[in-house]
């Protein structure tokens, strides 16, 4: 956590993030700020971007926190696991070469949003309203779920706040070994911590500053011991030569270290990004790199992918690899096409029983001007 | 504008000036234009008016002489703003609906460092500036460089706007990734070069496409149809044409691709 400039809105000076921001950090860094000190039209510059991971700013979010995960708009053309993101911050203190931040941010900082109390007010509305209902809720779209909570503790406070909604599930993403701050938290039993990993060369070369397979792994076992599910994101699996071998030996690591029945579920996706973002990965990370030199072609949703027979072949790979080991293992595919899921397991994701709960179809919600969420 | 924003002009005849006249397309017909000393529009000899004054809002007088500015123009402007401290190139960019960004400028500047052949073509060709993204990638003045001879191709060739961009990203991407400027030459066409760099780029896509182009075209297709191996998007596979006049047109095809059905069965299983 090493910023170099702190930004505190003056309306997040009470807030217990404030506080903790005060105790954690020298006060030179610190700067009250009345309005956004960092205004910024349009994307930001290669310089801008890398500068953000060295400046918080800890302000109030006036937007709505609770949204569906970005599957979910292109339904038409991909299978969605009816996932909602809960974004309490943006930007990531890590640097994976093939990070969608890249080119999503328009903010030259790391925010973490000092008013969580109004997301978990928002939250409240929602889970009364349908108690019943298997939503997913995760923290980790556009910041890291826990690689700063450290500085937030926000894990503490949603912990606790699931307890009372036990049919919904609380989701953790983390590219992070930082689970220390909550594992003494009693819990529901529905807080799911999940670790995007990869090929151990893969982490090496291309998700700089991550905890290393080997952390996560440690971290992910410490949170299974302490009753929390763990889930995997094999997610982006990204070719190089020895791919096979590489994923080949991730899966063998995870199954020679969890059992089924402790991994509450293994996400298997394969590169993808949008096309303006290669611009911004070849200026930062140069050409020498997995995912710049990537052989990608445009596809569903505006993305950039592998040629639909790799993917396939790459996907099957890690399948096959899990189900072979055993039938147990719950893995499912990514944002991918309902085609790639027939090629892959014959069938749409509906059609499987372990994950049809993930992928039933969920009330259409919409805010309407009384405030109150309409089916 | 407003009236009080500058004097009132006066005709001057151009005579030397060392800023963007000779960048700017204008008619010998109209007189130029000059604001604060420093002309925008016109050639030597021809006369131009000069506006001046200190607090001017100058953006809608500009935009009334040039009502659209491509890119390669406004970076013209951003060469001498120097010496054009009274116009705001953000306000400027904002006017013919750019976002003056950090990134914007860097490409403005970019731009400018490269040979003015291209320049001219960038203008023809109106190209934007995220276009020009890839040349933000090479750091190096000395890899930049590199570049140079090629820029002139895509402009002495007159490629297409589309093609020249997939070009120029090819021809960056291929010498950050240690390709040889020998290997990269142009070869015949605008459009048969970008085939050549797309295949050095796209070597392990370009060997699989081939290997399998080979494969399905020597297969028996139904008599009286046409097959083509294409790419689209993130898939390969065969266009057939064909021409159906009766049922039994349609039963004599569909017997016939049967076979082909199990073939590609048999390939995805080995997937």
């Amino acid at each position: 956590m090493n910023f170099e400039k702190i930004f505190i809105d003056e309306q997040s000076l009470d807030s217990p993030i404030a506080q903790r921001v005060y105790s954690l950090f020298s006060k030179s860094l610190i700067e009250v700020v009345k309005e956004n000190p960092l205004p910024q039209k349009g994307p930001l510059s290669k310089t801008q971007f890398e500068k953000s991971k060295k400046i918080l700013y800890i302000k109030p979010f006036a937007g709505d926190f609770f949204k569906r995960c970005p599957g979910a708009t292109q339904k038409k053309t991909l299978s969605c696991c009816n996932y909602h993101v809960l974004n309490l911050g943006q930007q990531c203190n890590m640097n994976c070469s093939y990070c969608y931040l890249q080119s999503y941010l328009n903010v030259p900082a790391t925010l973490i949003y000092s008013n969580i109390d109004k997301a978990l007010g928002e939250l409240k509305e929602m889970a009364e309203l349908y108690p019943l209902q298997p939503f997913r809720v995760g923290t980790g779209e556009v910041i890291d779920s826990l690689s700063l909570d450290e500085i937030s503790l926000y894990s503490r406070q949603l912990i606790n706040f699931f307890k009372a909604y036990p049919k919904w599930t609380l989701e953790f993403k983390t590219k992070s070994d930082k689970v220390d701050q909550f594992l003494d938290c009693e819990h529901a039993g529905n807080v799911v911590v999940s670790w995007s990993v990869n090929a151990d060369y893969i982490s090496r070369t291309e998700e700089h500053g991550t905890a290393s397979l080997a952390d996560r792994l440690l971290a992910a076992r410490k949170c299974a011991d302490q009753g929390f599910q763990v889930a995997f994101h094999i997610d982006p699996m990204i070719y190089y030569p020895h791919w096979q071998q590489g994923y080949g030996d991730l899966v063998e690591k995870i199954y020679s270290q969890f059992l089924p029945s402790e991994v509450h579920v293994i996400s298997v996706g394969t590169l993808r990004f949008q096309p303006e973002q290669r611009h911004i990965m070849r200026e930062r990370f140069g050409m020498q790199s997995a995912v710049t030199s990537a052989e990608m072609f445009p596809s569903e949703g505006n993305k950039l992918r592998y040629d639909q027979n790799l993917r396939l072949e790459m996907l099957n790979f890690v399948i096959q690899k899990f189900k072979k080991n055993s039938s147990a293992w719950k893995v499912f595919m990514c944002m991918e096409t309902p085609e790639n899921w027939i090629a892959s397991f014959d069938k749409v994701p509906n059609q499987i029983p372990e994950l049809r709960q993930f992928f039933k179809p969920l009330p259409k919600l919409s805010l309407d001007s009384s405030n109150t969420y309409q089916e | 504008m407003k009236a009080q924003d500058f004097s009132i002009p006066q005709m001057e005849r151009i005579t030397q000036h060392s800023n963007i006249s000779k960048a700017l397309p204008w008619t010998s017909e109209l007189p130029g234009l000059m604001i604060n000393g420093s002309l925008i529009l016109g050639n030597p000899g021809q006369w131009a008016v000069n506006y001046s004054g200190s607090g001017g809002n100058w953006i809608p007088l500009i935009a009334s002489y040039l009502p659209h500015l491509c890119f390669a123009e406004f970076c013209n402007f951003f060469k001498f703003r120097n010496e054009m401290s009274w116009l705001s190139l953000a306000d400027l960019a904002e006017k013919y609906h750019w976002i003056p960004s950090q990134q914007f400028f860097s490409i403005c500047e970019v731009t400018l460092a490269t040979p003015l052949q291209f320049q001219t073509w960038l203008s023809e060709k109106k190209i934007h500036p995220q276009d020009l993204l890839p040349l933000l990638s090479i750091a190096d003045k000395k890899e930049f460089a590199k570049l140079f001879e090629f820029l002139n191709q895509i402009a002495k060739h007159n490629a297409s706007k589309s093609i020249g961009i997939k070009i120029l990203e090819l021809l960056v991407e291929l010498l950050l990734l240690g390709l040889q400027e020998e290997e990269l030459a142009i070869l015949g066409t605008p459009e048969q070069w970008q085939q050549k760099l797309s295949d050095l780029r796209y070597p392990i896509s370009a060997k699989t496409f081939s290997e399998d182009k080979l494969f399905w075209q020597q297969l028996s297709w139904p008599r009286g149809t046409q097959i083509r191996f294409v790419r689209q998007a993130d898939r390969t596979g065969i266009e057939l044409k064909c021409f159906i006049s009766n049922s039994a047109d349609v039963k004599k095809y569909s017997q016939s691709l049967m076979q082909i059905e199990n073939i590609f069965a048999d390939r995805n299983k080995n997937l």
